[in-house]
């Protein structure tokens, strides 16, 4: 009949489209399957997944201070390296070197034949010129980034193209800070004086390494690094002729990227994950001691923190076997002290407190408070997104329930939690601050002072701890620490003494870095007084 | 003629209130983000910073101004297309969003085509035939899409495509060693079109393994919302008059629907995908941060957290001269196309 | 008074009506019901606000843990129920916030129209052109300077949303402002304000309940985006979007911990939305959402 107005077909239009759609999808996904079934060439390119965003922020070599660390160690060189198995410092662009008696004046012999990437030779003119230019700011306004280490140096003298003397104004282990991680590479004078600052930031760079950058993708944050023919070190035996260093926030994704072995390295993951990576006999995990532990400052200027048994009390209750075999997988050890362990100044006789919820609720009580009633409401802040640190922060607080405590938790990002620290009023901060700490340089000062000296406006003494026998002593020790290392840390360890007996943090744990890489990448050590920094000169590909 | 002064009168009009919005949002977002700071000066130094380091930054971000004097430089820059630098990436705001753009453009497309071809059928198929298990799974599927919480459904697809069966990968836009040894060549900023136009079809099946499952994710919302909108909207046009007259002309049902019925449905249709557009292309930032996508999304997310606020200022200007534009653009073409739009 | 009854009881019809609807309305009563009674049913009640077992972390689901154990051991499934709570409730205080700044605004430029009214709707504007979720996250993220808790989320969402009922009410008001009866209580003398509150705005309730009805869905997805950033509930917070934030880092091998509070959102935002849907289709079929 005409008047059948919706024509009934056995396959509809719209059916037909949907079938289209479909068949389209299901082609691409197995079209997708298939490239992932072609087996990868294997060019000379290692690949490094970055677990943070932004390769590389800071661009100019004076003002280094955040994650371009891990490019720059392999395309700029500093004048020494440390070791930390040998302790003792490897020579770079320096060959040797001597210290007077009183320890202010210290004179280095340089490399000769050293070519920076524009072509330029190094000389002891680049080592003045580089050094001025970081303690005096690109921009003559003072030191930028890290460069405040080098507030110890007086006056940098060229003795001749191959020797450059360093006068200080106080003893100071200058060694330590000539090896550090940021802000002391040397590059070179003339194109800088040249070209300039901005010049750094359109992606140019003028070190000494064994790589140079020969492209920076901002849009996929990636830095592709090439071999530099001209390297001093010379290129016999196997080495990288690239190597790729991409930024990977996901972790899922690293992993995944990891096993199907397009990269060859990953700085972290998840212990949960590594666990499962053990098994899989084509991934090596590698396990160093870090110089980084987490620590939980303790807010002295407020109620009840200010009184010292209470946080003894709070010591006592923290559960440091639980958080260490259940949050950290055991990948981490209890602090003795704030110096990690593996670093110098480290002392492994250091006291420490340990769980005991008996001991804990007796100082309480002798103080006159009950810890059967709930008596206090403490705000616990940490790092927003950190697992550790809120993991840890749930074990603390059921433990603390049991002593009449209530934790409560609050994840910010860094700046925030940074800032509430900083408030002018101490009503107004929290009460436990959690952060990690890390070295500028390998020297125990770099965790004794920032974090415990006494300041007039605060910094990172976030536990606001005032002592001035303790300021004293790593004092003492920091400007003796060049030249008679035996007593300087005997003055760190009576400071440490000072920490654990007045408590002013909960030293949790130290950490260890894991780092999971592919089996067939040799050559890798990792050296943690240049954090995740791989040193990709040394590392070859051995199937 | 009457209807071109009224036009024009109507264009003017909306310009001028679109700039009075324009610049609202500016002072909202000028003081939300910076009336409660959190030294963001610290941020720019870095790690560690010293106090005096502090200071200075201060002195260089221009933050040791009072807040009026702040605005004002902020809006002088404004008007010569500078949007201050970002905070966290030390980079120019306005080169950030552009590098990041391409990304969520090409996603947040991918999704909506995806959206429509799904949507459309779907949308006419329940409006022709009301009530029935068809209608009733549209409807379902359509609330469905706007029901669902994005990153867990990219999490389940995560989930079920990588880990179980190992089809697609968990994330990013490409592999990094298909990037590298099958660049793909810039020209449109879109991978899957310069794949293609390039000749470089390893690259073209890699970035489409890496775009379906964000893709389908994103195409959820706006597939429940085309749906929605086109059933309804058509659902009414089939009552109308001309709709029987056709009819009893005995034109088949088919025609009838598809030329006389959507056509009239797709006006309010496309409107409302375009606003979605707009904020899709912020609104994301949950899928891109499941897939690792890089995209405006993702930025946005991370700039907020870590109250980057030259970074935040400049994305909601960026986002909302993008949503006045296209709505000042969408109800011009409604008032050509449909002179019974009042333009008064 | 009898026409408020009626229309109450229209409603329900028109709930009845529609299977689909019918199904998800008795949904969403059994889910406010599990709210309320939440913590009386649940097999491990304690878990979800403190307690902590290391030892049994990251089971999978059993007997013993229907939906198995987080990274601290705690049940899933007794955080998942009385999440509940805690979803509902942002829910109804996010959307009442918004309505109590929205709709007296909307009235106010509705009926005082002229300049009034001209600057609030561009100040309605002003927010509408930035995406609601934008706006609420840097709402959120400026306000938990102090730190995070619901009250920023509940905030932040009522800031960012209010414009739409503004928007939605001065429609209405402009509409009915010419009717006999606002024009006979004007002429009556009746005070503006009042005839805002007591003749009008009665008239526009059904819409406003509608268009709340409709966001509540809407309301749970936004407050759960912010929680999965991190902005808002804290751990131990049994809160559906901090689970799900937290599930991400270890659900690839333990998929249990992200895939339930999500389904369990997924479930009570679909119910509400299919629920009010077919509320409008009877109801206030002229509504729309964009």
């Amino acid at each position: 009949m005409k008047g059948n107005i919706i024509n009934k077909n056995a396959v509809t239009r719209m059916q037909a489209i949907l079938i289209a759609v479909i068949i389209v999808i299901a082609a691409v996904i197995v079209g997708a399957y298939y490239i992932f079934l072609k087996p990868a060439p294997k060019p000379l390119i290692a690949v490094y997944a970055y677990a943070t965003t932004d390769v590389i922020v800071f661009w100019d070599p004076s003002e280094t201070y955040s994650n371009e660390v891990v490019v720059f160690n392999n395309v700029y060189e500093q004048l020494v390296r440390y070791d930390p198995p040998t302790d003792s410092f490897v020579p770079v662009l320096a060959t040797s070197w001597s210290v007077s008696d009183d320890g202010l004046v210290y004179n280095f012999t340089l490399r000769k034949g050293v070519k920076f990437h524009c072509g330029h030779e190094m000389t002891a003119h680049s080592v003045k010129y580089s050094i001025e230019r970081n303690m005096r700011g690109w921009d003559g306004q003072g030191p930028r980034g890290a460069s405040y280490i080098w507030d110890p140096v007086e006056q940098i003298n060229v003795i001749d193209n191959y020797t450059v003397q360093f006068v200080l104004k106080y003893p100071a282990s200058l060694l330590t800070i000539a090896s550090a991680a940021y802000c002391a590479h040397i590059y070179c004078e003339k194109c800088t004086e040249q070209y300039g600052h901005e010049w750094f930031y359109e992606g140019h760079e003028l070190g000494t390494g064994p790589y140079k950058i020969e492209s920076y993708d901002k849009a996929k944050d990636m830095v592709v690094l090439a071999k530099f023919d001209d390297y001093w070190g010379g290129w016999k035996g196997k080495h990288f002729d690239k190597v790729i260093i991409k930024s990977v926030p996901e972790w899922s994704t690293a992993r995944m990227q990891l096993e199907a072995g397009e990269v060859d390295f990953v700085d972290r993951l998840p212990y949960e994950d590594i666990a499962a990576l053990q098994q899989n006999p084509k991934i090596e995990i590698v396990r160093t001691p870090a110089y980084q532990n987490l620590l939980g400052f303790f807010n002295t200027e407020k109620y009840p923190l200010n009184i010292s048994e209470v946080r003894k009390a709070i010591s006592y209750a923290v559960p440091y076997n639980d958080i260490i075999n259940t949050v950290m997988r055991g990948n981490a050890r209890q602090s003795k002290g704030p110096v990690p362990y593996g670093l110098w100044g480290h002392s492994e006789d250091l006291p420490q407190y340990t769980y005991n919820l008996t001991k804990a609720k007796e100082l309480l009580r002798s103080v006159g408070i009950d810890p059967d009633t709930q008596w206090c409401t403490l705000i616990y802040t940490y790092n927003a997104g950190d697992e550790y640190e809120r993991r840890a922060g749930e074990l603390l607080k059921a433990e603390l329930t049991k002593i009449g405590i209530n934790l409560q938790l609050q994840g910010m990002p860094w700046e925030q939690q940074w800032g509430l620290a900083q408030s002018p009023n101490p009503e107004d901060r929290q009460d436990i601050f959690v952060m990690y700490w890390w070295p500028d340089y390998p020297d125990p000062y770099t965790f004794l002072g920032p974090m415990f000296h006494s300041e007039e406006e605060i910094v990172f003494n976030l536990g606001y701890y005032d002592n001035p026998e303790y300021d004293r002593l790593i004092e003492e020790g920091f400007a003796i620490a060049g030249t008679n290392r035996t007593r300087a840390e005997e003055l760190y360890r009576q400071a440490q003494m000072l920490l654990i007996e007045d408590c002013p943090a909960i030293f949790f744990f130290d950490m260890q870095y894991v780092r999971p890489k592919r089996a067939s990448l040799k050559g890798y050590v990792d050296n943690p007084a240049y954090a995740h920094v791989v040193f990709w000169y040394n590392c070859y590909r051995e199937e | 003629m009457d209807f071109a002064v009224k036009l024009r009168y109507f264009i003017i009009r909306r310009i001028l209130l679109s700039i009075i919005v324009l610049f609202g949002v500016c002072v909202i977002t000028f003081f939300i983000a910076r009336v409660i700071p959190a030294n963001p000066a610290a941020m720019w130094v870095g790690a560690h910073p010293t106090q005096e380091q502090i200071e200075r930054a201060k002195k260089e971000l221009g933050l040791d101004q009072p807040l009026h004097i702040q605005f004002l430089i902020y809006m002088n820059k404004l008007l010569h297309g500078d949007l201050g630098v970002s905070i966290r990436t030390h980079r120019p705001v306005i080169e950030d969003i552009l590098s990041y753009l391409p990304a969520s453009l090409e996603l947040v497309g991918t999704g909506m085509i995806i959206a429509v071809i799904i949507g459309i059928p779907l949308g006419v198929e329940s409006a022709t035939k009301k009530d029935s298990w068809i209608d009733h799974v549209s409807r379902l599927l359509s609330i469905g899409g706007v029901s669902i919480f994005t990153p867990w459904l990219g999490m389940m697809g995560q989930l079920l495509f990588f880990k179980w069966l190992g089809l697609l990968p968990v994330g990013d836009r490409i592999s990094t060693i298909v990037s590298i040894q099958y660049p793909i060549q810039k020209i449109t900023g879109f991978y899957l079109i310069d794949s293609i136009l390039s000749g470089n079809f390893v690259a073209f099946q890699d970035a489409l393994a890496h775009i379906i499952l964000p893709a389908l994710v994103v195409a959820a919302y706006p597939m429940g919302l085309v749906t929605r909108m086109i059933r309804s909207t058509m659902a009414d046009v089939l009552e109308e008059d001309f709709i029987r007259t056709a009819k009893a002309y005995g034109i088949p049902g088919r025609i009838v629907a598809y030329k006389y019925a959507l056509k009239n449905s797709l006006g309010p249709t496309i409107t409302v995908l375009a606003l979605s557009f707009a904020y899709s292309l912020v609104e994301t930032f949950l899928i891109e941060m499941v897939f690792n996508w890089p995209g405006l999304g993702r930025y946005a997310a991370f700039s907020i957290i870590s109250l980057d606020y030259p970074a935040i200022m400049g994305i909601a200007i960026f986002i909302a001269i993008v949503y006045i534009l296209l709505n000042l653009i969408v109800d011009l073409l409604q008032a050509v196309i449909d002179p019974r739009v009042r333009l008064g | 008074m009898k026409a408020r009854f009626r229309e109450i009881r229209y409603s329900l019809y028109v709930l009845k009506r529609n299977r689909l609807t019918y199904v998800s309305s008795l949904f969403v009563l059994f889910l406010i019901f599990v709210a309320v009674i939440g913590p009386l049913i649940v097999p491990y009640p304690e878990d979800a606000y403190g307690a902590v077992h290391p030892e049994r972390a990251f089971k999978p689901p059993s007997f013993e843990h229907i939906f198995g154990t987080d990274d601290a051991g705690r049940d899933i499934f007794s955080r998942v129920i009385i999440g509940a709570r805690i979803s509902l409730s942002i829910g109804v205080i996010a959307i009442v916030l918004t309505v109590l700044i929205g709709v007296p605004l909307g009235l106010i430029a509705g009926y005082m129209g002229g300049f009034i009214d001209e600057a609030i709707m561009r100040v309605t504007d002003m927010f509408l052109s930035l995406p609601p979720l934008l706006l609420a996250l840097v709402f959120a993220a400026v306000m938990g300077l102090r730190g995070q808790s619901f009250n920023n989320v509940l905030v932040a969402i009522a800031i960012a949303w209010w414009p739409w009922y503004t928007r939605l009410v001065r429609g209405q008001v402009v509409s009915l402002k010419e009717r006999p009866f606002v024009e006979a209580a004007h002429a009556a003398g009746v005070r503006p304000l009042k005839i805002m509150f007591r003749h009008i705005l009665p008239n526009c309730l059904t819409p406003i309940l509608v268009q709340a009805s409709l966001d509540f869905g809407s309301v749970i997805l936004t407050a759960a985006g912010l929680s999965f950033l991190g902005l808002g509930a804290q751990p131990p917070t049994p809160e559906w979007g901090l689970m799900l934030s937290i599930g991400r880092y270890y659900f690839l091998n333990y998929w249990w911990l992200a895939t339930f509070p999500g389904l369990a959102i997924f479930v009570t935002v679909l119910a509400f939305n299919l629920m009010s849907d077919g509320l409008r289709e009877a109801l206030c079929p002229r509504l729309r959402r964009f």
